[in-house]
């Protein structure tokens, strides 16, 4: 029993490693697991953008810095290639000063995949300060807010921005975020203007967020890098978002694990304590 | 008094305001909303301006007074001027010619004003494609700073000539010469692109281009393009346009002027230029990246040491932790084929209850207390007690 409770006392750089080589070894051998059924919520947004029609405008929030890149870049990635494959028309725009360059990375990735160009397939609007105050002037007028592309462009000198006009112009907007800026988008953005919305969020704030999806107020959800691996999926390319899906499998396991030998140290301790109490 | 008083009939009335337009449809009150967006975006603006000071100042005073940890405050100014410097001057970034920028469609495109090649003297502009898809050309109206445009007025109905010279390079990128018109406002106008037959140019000779076109109704400006597509590279010299009874329109046709204040249209353009890119992707992002990483190894760690069975509500707290643990991975679902089910079951139904009463609980307090302030009651935020 006193073994066992010793459990109780692992050193926490013991678990350092376990976690470092979990996330390292599937990266490293290539190891897959099996992806099942997508969820309801990622198959909702996928079948969304698949069911409109070609020249559509798929607005794309990329409200994320580096922090959240290997979760929120195969999403954006994942999104962006179904709008090309569909010929739909892809505005990138941002409330997060390190968005720009986020949609920047990811056009550049997948851009030539399909012979996309610039201002005419797809453009990015970049920054604007300001919060609420964005998202509530796009409702007036997008140019009000954007005059020119994050290039400096007018909206009026690119194809891909012929009859936008504000959200009713707009299929869907789906806002990929690390922080608060969905419940700002749905708020003003769908609440009042009635754009059609999708989130792609980070796996620990999707609870914030279910709760849109069950009203909804939310066409579906990209949850985490599950949600990433699972539209790679559906857009028939996977990527690295279904190669991290097993770096994120082994390392929950892991924790399980320890958290298991945690509580088997615990009630052991328990029982060691009150045998000793009864010999008192 | 009227310290306190001017303050609080603002915070009134605008929050008066505010609550009457959202329901009264009223191009007015539309008018007003407008308005007070517009202000809110540039308080946002100013908001950075003082970030940034801010940071500046807590920083200095820190370094200034040789306070705990003041060498990191050293790290920051200096990555904090750097990055400044960099985005902002663009140092190393190459002068343009007169009246030319560079209008790039893809980044696999790159422009040079080069000073070893040329048709008549040693000048010409190059682009660079890198990739098969890569498209982008030089033009006399581009995207940046307009105090380098090379501006050609163009008349309603008048017929304009466009001549340019292109030599290719390795490679098999097309040149072409295109033609279009803007009214006044600078807007394109519809229908008015005129480009001449895609080519891939002699590396030995130089190849003419050719475009005609009749500037059409409300036509105000003429651009011209000269562009690249595709993988190679291709040089383009001699550019001239003319109309019936005018000599050549073209600022600086010929590339043998640089720009008058490239210091300035660095300054002032916008984009990020490719010091700062280089920054953002190799210093950055490595850098955040890692501290939201090291995440995964505390989280794990507070996991062992705080998810313990200690009573019936942890008991549940921790099964259910692991369904929803096992049911966001691929190797749940090995385990128990209904495991994501299982799990989306918790997030679509107990966990939405329970958020759902915080957010009405938020909401309703968020009311109370806007109330409070529209009305004058919570005056906390004037300062004071």
């Amino acid at each position: 029993m006193q073994t066992l409770a010793r459990l109780l006392t692992i050193d926490r750089r013991w678990i350092f490693l376990f976690i470092g080589l979990a996330v390292l070894v599937p990266f490293l051998t290539g190891l897959k697991f099996l992806q099942g059924t997508p969820t309801p919520a990622t198959l909702a947004v996928f079948n969304y953008i698949d069911q409109l029609p070609p020249g559509s405008v798929v607005a794309i929030g990329f409200d994320y810095g580096p922090a959240g890149m290997p979760e929120m870049h195969p999403m954006a990635m994942a999104i962006i290639r179904q709008c090309f494959q569909r010929h739909l028309r892809v505005v990138a725009l941002t409330i997060h000063p390190q968005g720009p360059l986020m949609a920047e990375a990811a056009f550049n990735r997948v851009r030539g995949d399909y012979k996309a160009k610039y201002g005419q397939d797809y453009v990015n609007l970049g920054f604007k300060p300001g919060g609420q105050a964005v998202i509530l002037g796009i409702g007036s007028g997008i140019r009000n807010v954007y005059p020119t592309d994050m290039r400096g462009t007018p909206l009026s000198a690119l194809p891909v921005m012929r009859g936008v006009r504000t959200y009713d112009d707009i299929a869907i907007l789906i806002d990929l975020a690390t922080g608060n800026a969905p419940g700002a988008w749905i708020a003003f953005g769908h609440q009042r203007f009635k754009v059609k919305m999708a989130i792609g969020i980070t796996a620990v704030m999707a609870t914030d967020f279910y709760v849109y999806y069950q009203t909804g107020q939310l066409v579906g959800i990209l949850n985490g890098m599950r949600g990433a691996a699972e539209y790679e999926n559906l857009v028939k390319h996977p990527d690295v978002g279904v190669l991290g899906m097993s770096s994120q499998s082994v390392a929950h396991l892991v924790i399980i694990v320890f958290v298991l030998l945690g509580n088997i140290g615990y009630f052991a301790s328990r029982a060691h304590r009150r045998k000793q109490g009864g010999m008192a | 008094m009227l310290r306190k008083f001017i303050p609080l009939l603002i915070g009134f009335l605008t929050g008066m305001f505010m609550f009457v337009q959202f329901f009264v449809p009223h191009y007015v009150g539309e008018a007003g909303y407008t308005l007070v967006l517009d202000w809110v975006r540039v308080v946002g603006a100013f908001a950075m301006v003082l970030a940034v000071s801010s940071l500046f100042q807590v920083n200095w005073d820190k370094i200034r007074r040789k306070q705990r940890d003041w060498g990191y405050s050293v790290v920051t100014l200096i990555s904090f001027i750097v990055m400044v410097y960099v985005g902002m001057l663009r140092p190393g970034e190459p002068v343009l010619p007169l009246g030319w920028g560079l209008d790039r469609q893809s980044e696999s495109v790159q422009g040079f004003w080069d000073h070893r090649v040329g048709r008549t003297d040693s000048t010409s502009v190059r682009l660079t494609g890198s990739s098969l898809t890569a498209s982008g050309a030089w033009s006399n109206r581009w995207s940046g700073w307009q105090r380098n445009w090379g501006n050609i007025t163009a008349a309603p109905g008048q017929r304009y000539a466009v001549t340019a010279q292109a030599r290719g390079g390795e490679g098999t990128a097309k040149a072409a010469l295109a033609l279009t018109f803007l009214n006044n406002k600078g807007e394109h106008l519809p229908r008015a692109l005129t480009t001449s037959q895609p080519v891939t140019p002699s590396p030995q000779t130089w190849t003419p281009l050719r475009v005609e076109a009749v500037a059409p109704a409300g036509a105000a400006f003429a651009q011209i393009s000269l562009q690249l597509e595709g993988n190679g590279k291709i040089w383009f010299d001699d550019v001239q346009a003319a109309a019936p009874g005018a000599a050549s329109l073209v600022t600086n046709g010929s590339f043998t002027a640089g720009e008058r204040s490239p210091g300035l249209r660095k300054l002032f353009d916008t984009g990020d230029g490719p010091g700062f890119q280089w920054l953002f992707d190799n210093v950055l992002v490595p850098l955040d990246s890692t501290m939201f990483a090291l995440l995964a190894f505390f989280m794990a760690s507070a996991a062992y040491r705080t998810f313990r069975a200690r009573t019936p509500e942890a008991t549940v707290l921790l099964i259910v932790a692991v369904i929803v643990m096992l049911g966001r991975v691929p190797v749940g679902e090995m385990i128990y084929h209904r495991m994501p089910q299982v799990s989306e079951w918790f997030m679509m139904w107990p966990t939405v209850a329970a958020k759902r009463g915080i957010l009405f609980g938020v909401a309703l307090g968020s009311i109370a207390t806007s109330l409070r302030i529209i009305l004058g009651i919570e005056r906390s935020h004037l300062g004071g007690k």
